[in-house]
């Protein structure tokens, strides 16, 4: 079958006057429909630049990615009908109230019963107190609650999701993973960047980690573990531990020969 | 706790979003140009309002500057107070007209680092809409501007003859102005690294009527102030306009005016569309 999400040798560089600097250097993957896929890496590692090129607002310096089988480059329209996105940062019009935000939403998305909608999703975040409020005096919780409800009216097949919880209270980032089962259960297709490992061995179906350009791995949760299994230790790593030891930074953790031998 | 997101009534209810699995068959749902546009203008025009300030100056200020012109040099002038209100209402309608698109300007600026228009542009919307909805704005802001003039005037003594079919005449003469200096403002705004930069340069686009025929009759200027002013795109808009107000016909260079200020509309439109894409591309 043919993947949701399907990304082949891309590649990124930023060019400035004196330099070039290459972020991404020929990252692959592919996202199964209705898979919870997981990006992880460190800060600056490449993952707003992959969302950036996957929803269209930016182009790869090479290779290709694909999007409900549509090329992000040369079928950006068909592209943009498949997927929704909530941006890393907040992308709600503070002049605007939260319900004419999520209105303006539902029109440009010609939804149907677009009023009903917007109702229910202030209901959902609970934001119906301060609907008529201009945004620029809601508190960033609120802000980055409107921002998903606002990514999620709608019924696109695919929806990115960079740093959504970041900002968000216990209980709420909570609520968020719930909100996202359900979507997976209707079948969505999710992308999802975050800096919770928590979050990402919750949730994820697939984690890869992007690290100096590449994936360095993939897989499940479960997986990742696994293949780190030390026979010294007896219990499975942390995501955090296989994370950290992934990106060469696990300073307290002695590194298992089997995996190095494997190295 | 109040404050979170309600789960149980997203599982008990789901939203109405069943449609989510689908391998290809999206149809390019790219979006209409005019719904899209619609949207935008209601955007612009609800911010225009919370904007009072800026929004209300628009107004007030024409109407000081008719009263001070009128008032005070208008007794000075051969043509006699009268004559010199009807004289120069054309004028101050394109200067406040010119100054309310630096409104645009502004807005576009601001907005082109607001992560809002990453959502517009990963939505399957028409993508030029966005501008249109400000251009579309900006038109109404200036018909509100063309009535607040006209009232302001009128009060202090003008005494316009024109007939209704010289009013309208005048009216898309007008707009066609705005449109051309409308898509300027969002090119500067595009274009320029700040919302200050876009507001000086655009006001000192914004003072071009005052280089044209539009305070003093052109023979009476300096020799080269008098041949740009003679030459400048707003000189014609400015007579024909003044012409059609005291009930005469339009002039030769009537169509001078339409062409130069659609040439300007279309050239500034697309090279806006264009900054659009190749600005915002990350
Ligand atoms: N427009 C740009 N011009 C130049 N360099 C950029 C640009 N955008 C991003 N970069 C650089 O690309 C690298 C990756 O940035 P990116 O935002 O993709 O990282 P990230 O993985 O999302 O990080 P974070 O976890 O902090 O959000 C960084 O080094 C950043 O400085
Ligand atoms: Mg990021």
């Amino acid at each position: 079958m043919e993947a949701m999400i399907s990304v082949k040798g891309l590649e990124k560089s930023y060019q400035s006057k004196k330099s070039s600097h290459q972020v991404l250097k020929g990252v692959s993957f592919e996202v199964a429909a209705g898979e919870i896929f997981c990006l992880l890496g460190s800060n600056g590692a490449g993952k707003t630049t992959a969302v950036n090129i996957l929803t269209t607002l930016g182009l790869p310096s090479a290779g290709t990615a694909s999007i409900n089988g549509f090329d992000v480059v040369t079928a950006a329209d068909q592209v943009r009908a498949s997927i929704s996105l909530t941006g890393q940062f907040a992308a709600t019009d503070e002049m605007l109230s939260g319900r004419e935000n999520l209105q303006l939403i539902a029109d440009l998305r010609r939804r149907k019963q677009g009023k009903q909608e917007v109702i229910q999703l202030l209901e959902t975040f609970r934001l119906t107190d301060a609907a008529d409020k201009p945004v620029a005096t809601y508190s960033g919780g609120m802000r980055r609650r409107l921002d998903i409800a606002m990514s999620l009216l709608g019924d696109s097949p695919v929806i990115f999701l960079d740093e959504p919880t970041t900002g968000l209270d216990p209980q709420n980032r909570l609520a968020m993973w719930e909100l996202i089962r359900d979507r997976t259960a209707a079948g969505t297709t999710i992308f999802l960047t975050t800096q919770y490992l928590e979050e990402a061995e919750q949730l994820a179906d697939r984690i890869a980690i992007l690290h100096e350009g590449v994936i360095i791995t993939q897989g499940s949760p479960a997986q990742l573990k696994q293949e780190m299994y030390c026979s010294e230790t007896d219990s499975l790593p942390s995501l955090e531990e296989v994370f950290l030891t992934h990106i060469g930074e696990n300073k307290g953790v002695k590194p298992c020969p089997d995996l190095l031998q494997a190295a | 706790m109040e404050a979170t997101i309600n789960t149980s009534q997203a599982i008990a209810q789901p939203l109405a979003q069943p449609a989510a699995p689908s391998l290809r068959p999206i149809k390019a749902r790219q979006g209409h140009l005019i719904s899209d546009s619609y949207a935008m203008f209601k955007r612009c025009i609800r911010i225009n309002f919370r904007n009072p300030d800026a929004f209300g100056m628009s107004i007030v200020a024409p109407f000081l500057m008719m009263l001070l012109l009128g008032y005070v040099f208008g007794g000075a002038m051969a043509m006699g107070r009268e004559t010199y209100i009807n004289f120069i209402v054309p004028s101050i309608m394109l200067i406040s007209i010119a100054q309310s698109t630096i409104f645009t300007g502004i807005s576009v600026s601001k907005e082109a680092k607001n992560g809002i228009i990453d959502r517009f542009r990963s939505m399957p919307i028409a993508q030029s809409s966005v501008l249109v909805g400000h251009v579309a704005a900006s038109m109404f802001r200036s018909i509100v501007v063309m009535l607040a003039v006209t009232a302001g005037a009128f009060i202090i003594g003008f005494r316009p003859e024109a007939s209704a079919v010289q009013w309208l005449t005048i009216a898309g003469l007008l707009l066609l102005f705005t449109l051309g200096m409308t898509w300027i403002a969002v090119l500067v705004g595009l274009t320029v690294k700040s919302e200050e930069a876009a507001s000086s340069s655009l006001t000192m686009v914004s003072l071009l009527p005052y280089l044209s025929s539009g305070f003093a009759p052109v023979e009476t200027l300096p020799a080269g102030l008098r041949a740009f002013a003679q030459y400048q795109p707003i000189t014609p808009v400015i007579d024909n306009a003044r012409a059609l107000m005291m009930g005469g016909s339009i002039s030769a260079d009537f169509a001078a005016a339409i062409l130069w200020w659609s040439a300007i509309a279309a050239i500034a439109c697309l090279v806006a569309i264009k900054t659009y894409h190749r600005k915002l591309t990350k």
